[in-house]
């Protein structure tokens, strides 16, 4: 997981830590938990600081626990409905988020970090999802009021982090600048742990604007860099050229991107930014290192098929078979249900296509959710509720792209004359404000494809021309 | 550069990062919706929107710490994060 040798580092603003360090530093963490954590056992990760963070990780899959993250800006709330779903009554935190969690004792746990036992009686550990090694279980923001953790074996991960790295032609001289959480799966694996597995250095640092990012170029001098859609829409105002050093790569993830941002950044920094297609539940997928401006061929070992193609070109769902995707959700085993984890694979719920290079194209979004103002949102939530109106006949919510990868919320009602706007709109008062659609759209019935299904296409094309084919 | 000036300048850029990235429905979003709210309400993408746009305004370059570097809140923190940015800029020209 980390080459433990003074070689790779992990850098952030404040902290400087080589691989040698930072697994020593993981070493003393795990000792301290060695008495509570048993494995198997739930353990939450509710710590800011990114080194802090890797050697709590670190530890605890050493020590075989099923490691669920607390998001660094969760409430205290959210930290207990978590605790709640993984059944968990410990977490391993730094001491502001210590003070957050009441109610409980606590020990230190190393240098920086706390551990805090809750009196809740935590419920029987279950069977470890890799017996060989724990797992880190990587939350989806909760859409539906039922949050997901993903479970990630040691095992997958460690698989993930070694494709990710040598596909991308990382080493011992390789730098990563990554821009994104070390939370999330994409920051974990390819901005973190890759580079760190091979030997390499991480620089964790999120700058905003061009300016800055020009400045962390200069000194840190990656050979990578990771970020999303709305970083590469923010640096695309380079407001004076720049003639110092470039990444090899620069790798845009987590969103699609918009292809007015791809030119953009292009014309400012001369350069072609990799777009990366993956997922919380089946990790990287593929990844355009050619810069042909799609979502690229599929990385080692991963298979992308289309359901229902019979030919290259043929649009259809995206499903993915990766060696090291996850198999189920953690807490609620009815989560499982509604397929996503398949036989075949995992279904995306994105519409795409391969071409005759094997490359993947997508052409909607119509994914399991859509990305709001940087929340996550469940379509399928606000179908229900305006299905929920007496006289709907058809329902279908999409989510419209605007600048920077960001979405809005488009809703298409077929319904009877008998119902009114106020209706429809009191359908939805109830949702979550990011969650109410933006703009409702009556039709007489709602556009359909050869085959019957609802045409995504002929609606969000709608929302640019302001009418509908009905 | 005086607190109308900068004011005038935060306002517009204020006004374009909401509707430039927000893109909502007309008559969603008003001058007067945007300017009366402490906290001023601008998220993450719409705080760098604002501040391209007085990059652009103001025919300066603008770095994360200018803005970014403790929390801004209200229409008077981006005033005077302006009018520092500016004084920084001007000085550094001399």
């Amino acid at each position: 997981m980390i080459a433990g040798d003074a070689a790779s580092a992990l850098i952030t603003d404040e902290r400087t830590v080589d691989g040698r360090s930072l697994v020593d530093l993981a070493a003393v963490v795990e000792s301290s938990l060695q008495t509570a954590i048993a494995p198997g056992t739930p353990l939450g990760l509710w710590v800011d600081d990114v080194v802090d963070f890797a050697a709590a990780v670190v530890a605890a899959l050493a020590l075989r626990a099923e490691a669920f993250i607390i998001p660094p800006g969760a409430s205290s709330a959210r930290a207990a409905e978590l605790c709640a779903i993984e059944g968990a009554s410990a977490v391993l935190c730094d001491e502001v988020h210590a003070r957050e969690l009441v109610g409980g004792t606590s020990r230190a746990c190393g240098p920086r970090l706390v551990l805090v036992e809750t009196r809740r009686p935590a419920t029987a550990p279950r069977p470890a999802d890799d017996p060989d090694g724990g797992a880190v279980h990587f939350y989806t923001s909760g859409t539906d009021g039922r949050p997901k953790g993903v479970v990630r074996t040691k095992r997958s991960l460690e698989l993930e982090e070694s494709t990710i790295g040598s596909h991308l032609g990382m080493g011992p001289d390789t730098t990563v600048l990554c821009t994104v959480p070390i939370t999330h799966g994409y920051g974990y694996t390819a901005g973190t742990f890759a580079p760190l597995t091979f030997g390499g250095r991480s620089v964790h640092q999120r700058p905003k604007l061009a300016a800055s990012l020009g400045k962390l170029l200069q000194r840190h001098q990656p050979d990578i860099v990771l970020a999303v859609p709305a970083q590469y829409a923010a640096w695309a105002n380079l407001r004076q050229p720049y003639s110092g050093p470039l990444p090899r790569l620069w790798i845009c993830g987590g969103a699609p991107l918009p292809p007015a941002v791809r030119n953009k950044f292009h014309a400012a920094w001369g350069s072609v930014i990799s777009e990366q297609y993956g997922a919380t539940e089946c990790g990287a997928v593929s990844v355009d290192l050619e810069g042909a401006a799609t979502l690229g061929r599929p990385y080692p070992g991963v298979e992308v098929t289309i359901d229902g193609s019979s030919a290259p070109g043929d649009v259809g769902e995206v499903v993915v078979n990766a060696p090291y995707r996850p198999h189920h959700y953690s807490g609620d085993d009815s989560l499982d249900r509604g397929i996503p984890f398949g036989p075949d694979g995992f279904r995306t719920g994105d519409s795409g296509w391969l071409d005759l290079h094997g490359r993947l194209h997508l052409v909607g979004r119509r994914a399991h959710q859509l990305n709001v103002r940087g929340q996550k949102v469940d379509p399928a939530e606000v179908e229900r509720a305006l299905w929920a109106v007496d006289g709907v006949d058809d329902v279908t919510v999409i989510g419209i792209d605007r600048a920077a990868g960001d979405q809005w919320i488009a809703a298409f009602v077929a319904c009877s004359d008998s119902v009114a706007d106020a209706d429809l709109h009191r359908a939805t008062a109830g949702l979550e404000s990011f969650k109410r659609p933006q703009q409702v759209t009556r039709l007489a019935t709602l556009p359909k494809t050869a085959t019957g299904k609802t045409d995504l296409e002929a609606l969000r094309a709608s929302t640019r021309s302001g009418t509908v084919e009905r | 550069m005086d607190d109308d000036e900068a004011f005038a300048a935060v306002r517009e850029a204020v006004i374009w990062a909401k509707s430039e990235v927000v893109e909502l429905m007309p008559g969603q979003v008003t001058t007067s919706s945007v300017l009366s709210e402490p906290p001023i309400c601008l998220d993450s993408l719409e705080a760098i929107a604002m501040v391209t746009r007085l990059e652009e305004e103001l025919g300066l370059v603008a770095e994360d710490e200018h803005f970014f570097a403790c929390s801004v809140r209200t229409v008077g923190d981006v005033v005077a994060s302006v009018k520092s940015w500016v004084g920084v800029a001007q000085t550094s020209r001399q």
